[in-house]
C-alpha cells in the first residue's frame, strides 16, 4: 500500500516536472535569442565531449618541423610557436572551461541555495549570521580573492573549483535567500510547521520547489561570469597549466605572434565569446519564460 | 443616443463588448453592457469574483487590462468619449474628470513620500488656489478635513505607514477628491476593513457626496453596502448586466434568479441560520428560457451539541510581545473552551489577538502564561516541535487565504495525501478525504492553479480533515469568498462538526457569517475578552458595549440606513491599557473605576458573561442607547 502510494506519487511528480519543462522548452523556442543561446551553449558542450573524435590532430604534441603555419593543409587553422594545431586545441580548449565552469557554478549554486533555504528558514540570528559573514566576503573583489586562493593552494582544477565556490556561494546565497523568503510566510509553509514537519521537508518539498525558477537563472547566469572568470585566471597563468588546451592560456601563449598567425588567438577568442553571449541570451531566454510561466499560474 | 444627450449624463455605456484573444478565439471579458447614470448619482456595480466588474469600473477611467481591448460599443464619461482620448486629452481628463479609489489604499500610496506631496500631485496645474505651496498645503489641510482624518496639519507630514488601513482609506479618499472630478469610481473601497471603520468611511462618503454632489459609482461584492450607498445598481455575471435599476426596486423585487440568489445566499444578523447558496443551473437555465425548480432554497439552521466532552481547555492564557518588561500583555488571561462537534467563533477586530490565540494553540508561537488542555486529558507543549505526533495529528487549521494555504507546485493528490503518510493514517485515502468535502477523485490530479477560489478552500479543509484532528482552528476561512460559495463551506463546515464530531475554533470579524454558523461565541477586544455566551445570547438584548458597537455598526440588506447612528470617529488604540477595562477609552457608558480596575465577570445566565462595571440593566439594548444619548 505505502510503496503503491509512493509511486504513484512519484509519477504524478514526474509527468508534472514533464509537462511544466515541455511549458518552458515551448516558450524558450518562441524567442528567437533564446533558441540560439541555447544552440550556442549545447554546441559548445557537444564540441568539448566529442573533441576526441572530430579534433583532426593531437592538441599537445609538438612538432618542430611545422611551426607558425598558416591555415590550409594538415592544418586548418594552422599551428603555434611549437607546431601544434589551433584547431585541435581550440575544440579541445572548451574541455577544462566547461567543465572547471560548470561543476564550480553548481557547486556554487547547490551550497548557496541550501544556505539561503537555512537562513529562510530559521530567521533571527541565524540569518544575521549568514548574511553578514556572506556579505564580508562578497566585499572582496572576486577576481583577487581567486588569485589569493590560487597562489595558498596551487592551481589545480579542484583549487579553482574551490575558489568559485568560495567567491560565488555569497551572491547565490543573497538572491535565493530573497526569493526563499517570499515563500516562508505562506500558508502552506504554516501549515507544515504545524503538522510537525522537519527542516528538511520543508525546504526540499514545499520552499525549493517554489523558487526552482530563481535557482536555474541564477545558474546560468553566474555560469557565464564563472567562464570569463576561469578563462582570466588560465589567461593570467593561474588557471590550466601548459601542455593543456584552454582558451584563456592560448591567448596568453599567443597573443604577441598576433601578427603572424591570426588565428591561434582569434579562434580561442571567438569561441569564448560565443559561449559567453550564448550562456547569456539563454539565461535571458530561461528567465522570461520561467517569468510568463509564473504569470500563468497566477492568471489561472 | 444623440451626443447632446449624453452630454447630461455622467456616464453612458451603449453596447459594450470587451474581450481578448485566447489563441485565435475571442473570450468576452463584457458583454452588452449599457449603463447610465446623471451627475449626482450613485451606481453600485454588484457580482460575484469574475464577473466583470472591475473590469467595467477600470472601464470608465478609460484604462484595460494589457491584451484587452474594445470590441464593440461607445463609453462616454462626462461628455466625452474616453476611447477616442489620447496623450494629453487622455491625461486630462483622468486628472480632472474621473478619480479612482482603489481597494487598498495602503499599497496605493506611494511608501516613501510625504502624504502633502501625495496630494500635491493631484492638483491641478492650471488651478490658481494651488499655485504657491502655501496655498497646496492650506488646500491639503482642507481636504484632509473633508474626509475627517484626525489632525489634519500633522498628518501631511507623516508617512503613508504612519496611518491605520482605515486612515489610510480616507487619504486615497482625499486624493481621489483633490481635483474636484465629477466622477468617483471606488473599487471596493471597504472590504478590507473591520465594521467599525468601515462604517465610519461610509458615513465620510455619504457625507461627502451629499455636500459636493458628484456622480459615484461603487464596486461591491457586499449588498448591504450597495443598499446603504446607491440610488441604482446593476448586477453583473459572466460579464453581463442582468439587471440594473433603482437599487430600491432591484433589491426589493428582483426579477432576475441570479439577483434572487444572490439576495438570498447574504447572511444576517437578524436570521439564525445558513442561507441557501446559489444555483447556477437554474440561473443557467433561465438564461436559456427554460425553468428548473431551485434545488435548496430553505435556510438551514443548526442546533448546538450537547453534553459532548471537551476537545480544547485554554486556561489563562498570556501573550507578551513586547521583549522589556513594561507595556500590557497583547493578550490577558483567556479561557476557552471547545466541545467535540461544537463550533465556537472567536471575534473581534482586526487586531484583537484571535490570530495569535490560534497560533498559540497550534503551537507556533510562545506563551508567557496558561494551560492549554487537549481532549481533557493532554497538556499541550508550547512549541510544534516538543509535541507528540498525536497530538499534532489531532490539531489541524484551515487558513483565510485559499490563495497561500496550498503550495501551487504541489499536486490535490500530493497535498492530502501527506498528513495520511506523516501520521500513518491507515483505512482513509486521498479520494476518500475529497469526498468528505464533496469533491470528485479526478480532482487529485490538479495543481491548485487549477481550481476555483471555493475549490481550494475545500482542498485546504480536506487536508485538515484527512489528518483525522478533533479540533479544526478555522481562520476567517470564508471571508475571501464570494457570497454563494461562502454559504456552502459553512454548511460543509457544520456537516464535519456533526458527523465526525470535530470541534471548530473559528476565527471571524463577521457578525453575520457568527450568527449563521456559531454555537457559541467569544468577543475578544485588544487580546482581552470582554464577552461570551451561546450565539443567541450574543445577538440578545444584553450586551458589552463593545459587542454592541460591532452589531450596530453592521450594515446590513433592508435595514432603514437613514435612521442609523452615524458611527463615531474613533479608531483602536495601539495597544492594551495597563490597568482597567481594555475599552475604556472607546466606551460610552465609561465610568472612573474603568480606567484602573480591571473589570469583574458579571454572569447573566449559566452560559452567559460579560466583563463589564457598568451594572446589567445599563447593558441592555433599549437602556444602553438612552444611556448613550446622555453621554
Amino acid at each position: 500500500m505505502t510503496s503503491a502510494t509512493i509511486s504513484t506519487e512519484t509519477v504524478q511528480g514526474t509527468t508534472g516536472m514533464i509537462r511544466s519543462l515541455i511549458r518552458v522548452m515551448r516558450s524558450i523556442l518562441r524567442s528567437k535569442s533564446a533558441t540560439l543561446g541555447f544552440v550556442l551553449v549545447i554546441l559548445h558542450v557537444l564540441l568539448a565531449v566529442l573533441a576526441p573524435l572530430i579534433a583532426p590532430g593531437n592538441p599537445v604534441k609538438n612538432n618542430p618541423a611545422a611551426v607558425l603555419q598558416l591555415p590550409g593543409g594538415p592544418f586548418p587553422l594552422g599551428t603555434d610557436t611549437l607546431g601544434r594545431d589551433i584547431l585541435s586545441r581550440t575544440l579541445y580548449g572548451g574541455q577544462y572551461a566547461l567543465a572547471v565552469s560548470f561543476t564550480a557554478t553548481a557547486l556554487a549554486v547547490l551550497l548557496g541555495t541550501i544556505i539561503a533555504g537555512l537562513a529562510a528558514y530559521y530567521g533571527g540570528w541565524v540569518d544575521q549570521l549568514i548574511t553578514r559573514v556572506l556579505d564580508s566576503i562578497l566585499a572582496v573583489p572576486a577576481i583577487l580573492a581567486m588569485l589569493v586562493v590560487v597562489t595558498v593552494f596551487g592551481s589545480g582544477p579542484w583549487v579553482i573549483v574551490l575558489a568559485v565556490v568560495i567567491v560565488y556561494t555569497g551572491g547565490v546565497t543573497r538572491v535565493v535567500r530573497a526569493a526563499a523568503m517570499d515563500v516562508m510566510p505562506k500558508d502552506f509553509i504554516t501549515a507544515a510547521r504545524a503538522r510537525g514537519e522537519g527542516v528538511v521537508y520543508i525546504l526540499s518539498r514545499e520552499v525549493f520547489p517554489n523558487i526552482l525558477d530563481v535557482v536555474l537563472v541564477e545558474f546560468a547566469m553566474r555560469a557565464s561570469w564563472v567562464v570569463l572568470l576561469v578563462s582570466s585566471l588560465s589567461f593570467l597563468g593561474f588557471g590550466a597549466n601548459p601542455p593543456t588546451p584552454d582558451w584563456g592560456l592560448m591567448v596568453a601563449e599567443n597573443r604577441s605572434l598576433m601578427a603572424v598567425v591570426p588565428l591561434a588567438t582569434l579562434a580561442p577568442i571567438v569561441f569564448l565569446a560565443t559561449l559567453i553571449v550564448g550562456l547569456n541570451l539563454a539565461a535571458d531566454g530561461l528567465a522570461k519564460s520561467l517569468g510568463i510561466d509564473r504569470m500563468k499560474e497566477i492568471l489561472g | 443616443m444623440t451626443a447632446t444627450q449624453s452630454e447630461h449624463l455622467a456616464i453612458d455605456i451603449q453596447n459594450l463588448d470587451v474581450a481578448y484573444m485566447a489563441g485565435t478565439r475571442q473570450v468576452n471579458v463584457l458583454q452588452g453592457v449599457n449603463l447610465a447614470l446623471r451627475p449626482g448619482e450613485v451606481l453600485g456595480l454588484v457580482g460575484e469574483s469574475g464577473s466583470g466588474k472591475s473590469t467595467l469600473a477600470g472601464i470608465l477611467l478609460a484604462s484595460l487590462r494589457t491584451s484587452s481591448f474594445i470590441a464593440r460599443g461607445t463609453v462616454h464619461v462626462a461628455g466625452a468619449d474616453v476611447f477616442k482620448l489620447k496623450g494629453k486629452g487622455l491625461r486630462d481628463f483622468r486628472a480632472s474628470q474621473v478619480a479612482l479609489v482603489p481597494q487598498n489604499a495602503g499599497a496605493a500610496l506611494t511608501p516613501t513620500m510625504r502624504i502633502a506631496d501625495q496630494l500635491a500631485e493631484a492638483f491641478r496645474s492650471d488651478d490658481a488656489s494651488t499655485a504657491t505651496r502655501a496655498a497646496r498645503r492650506s488646500r491639503a489641510i482642507e481636504l484632509l478635513r473633508l474626509v475627517r482624518l484626525p489632525n489634519p496639519a500633522a498628518a501631511l507630514d507623516k508617512y503613508p505607514h504612519q496611518f491605520s488601513g482605515g486612515q489610510q482609506q480616507r487619504i486615497g479618499i482625499a486624493m481621489a477628491l483633490a481635483a474636484r472630478p465629477a466622477i468617483l469610481v471606488l473599487d471596493e473601497p471597504t472590504t478590507g476593513l473591520d465594521v467599525v471603520t468601515q462604517a465610519a468611511i461610509l458615513d465620510t462618503l455619504s457625507r461627502l457626496h451629499a455636500e459636493l454632489g458628484m456622480a459615484m459609482v461603487l464596486v461591491s461584492h457586499d449588498l448591504g453596502v450597495i443598499d446603504k450607498m446607491c440610488t441604482h445598481v446593476a448586477v453583473l455575471r459572466q460579464g453581463k448586466v442582468v439587471e440594473s435599476g433603482p437599487t430600491k426596486d432591484v433589491l426589493a423585487h428582483p426579477s432576475h434568479p441570479y439577483t434572487r440568489g444572490l439576495l438570498a445566499s447574504v447572511p444576517r444578523i437578524n436570521a439564525p441560520g445558513i442561507p441557501p447558496s446559489l444555483d447556477d443551473a437554474v440561473i443557467d437555465a433561465y438564461e436559456r428560457g427554460e425553468t428548473l425548480p431551485a434545488a435548496e432554497s430553505a435556510v438551514y439552521e443548526r442546533t448546538a451539541p450537547v453534553g459532548t466532552p471537551p476537545v480544547l481547555t485554554v486556561r489563562g492564557l498570556t501573550v507578551d510581545y513586547n521583549r522589556k518588561p513594561h507595556g500590557a500583555p497583547t493578550v490577558l488571561d483567556v479561557d476557552l473552551d471547545v466541545h467535540a462537534g461544537e463550533i465556537v467563533a472567536l471575534v473581534g477586530e482586526s487586531g484583537s489577538g484571535k490570530s495569535t490565540i490560534a497560533n498559540v494553540i497550534a503551537g507556533l508561537q510562545g506563551t508567557k502564561a496558561g494551560v492549554l488542555t487537549l481532549d481533557g486529558e493532554t497538556e499541550l507543549a508550547a512549541t510544534v516541535p516538543r509535541r507528540a505526533k498525536a497530538v499534532r495529528r489531532a490539531i489541524q487549521i484551515i487558513f483565510q487565504n485559499a490563495d497561500t494555504s496550498l503550495n501551487p507546485r504541489q499536486t490535490v493528490r500530493d497535498a492530502v495525501n501527506r498528513p495520511l503518510r506523516l501520521f500513518g493514517i491507515r483505512g482513509s485515502s486521498v479520494e476518500a478525504a475529497l469526498a468528505d468535502v464533496d469533491l470528485p477523485g479526478s480532482f487529485a490530479q490538479r495543481l491548485p492553479g487549477q481550481l476555483s477560489g471555493g475549490q481550494r478552500q475545500r482542498v485546504g479543509i480536506a487536508r485538515a480533515v484527512a489528518a483525522g484532528p478533533s479540533l479544526v482552528l478555522a481562520d476567517e476561512i470564508v471571508s475571501a469568498l464570494d457570497v454563494s460559495v461562502q454559504s456552502s463551506i459553512l454548511r460543509l463546515m457544520d456537516r464535519l462538526a456533526r458527523e465526525k464530531d470535530l470541534g471548530f475554533l473559528f476565527i471571524t470579524h463577521d457578525l453575520a457569517v457568527v450568527r449563521a454558523i456559531a454555537d457559541r461565541v467569544v468577543v475578544l477586544y485588544l487580546g482581552r475578552i470582554v464577552e461570551e455566551g451561546t450565539v443567541d445570547e450574543i445577538f440578545g438584548s444584553i450586551s458589552h458595549p463593545y459587542t454592541r458597537l460591532l452589531l450596530d455598526a453592521v450594515i446590513e440588506l433592508g435595514d432603514d440606513h437613514a435612521s442609523a447612528p452615524a458611527p463615531g470617529q474613533d479608531e483602536v488604540p495601539d495597544g492594551p491599557p495597563e490597568q482597567g477595562c481594555p475599552f475604556a477609552s472607546r466606551c460610552p457608558l465609561v465610568m472612573d473605576v474603568c480606567r484602573t480596575v480591571r473589570p469583574p465577570v458579571v454572569p447573566v445566565s449559566a452560559t452567559h458573561s460579560i466583563r463589564c462595571h457598568a451594572p446589567l440593566n445599563n447593558l441592555r439594548l433599549d437602556l444602553a442607547e438612552s444611556a448613550t444619548g446622555l453621554v
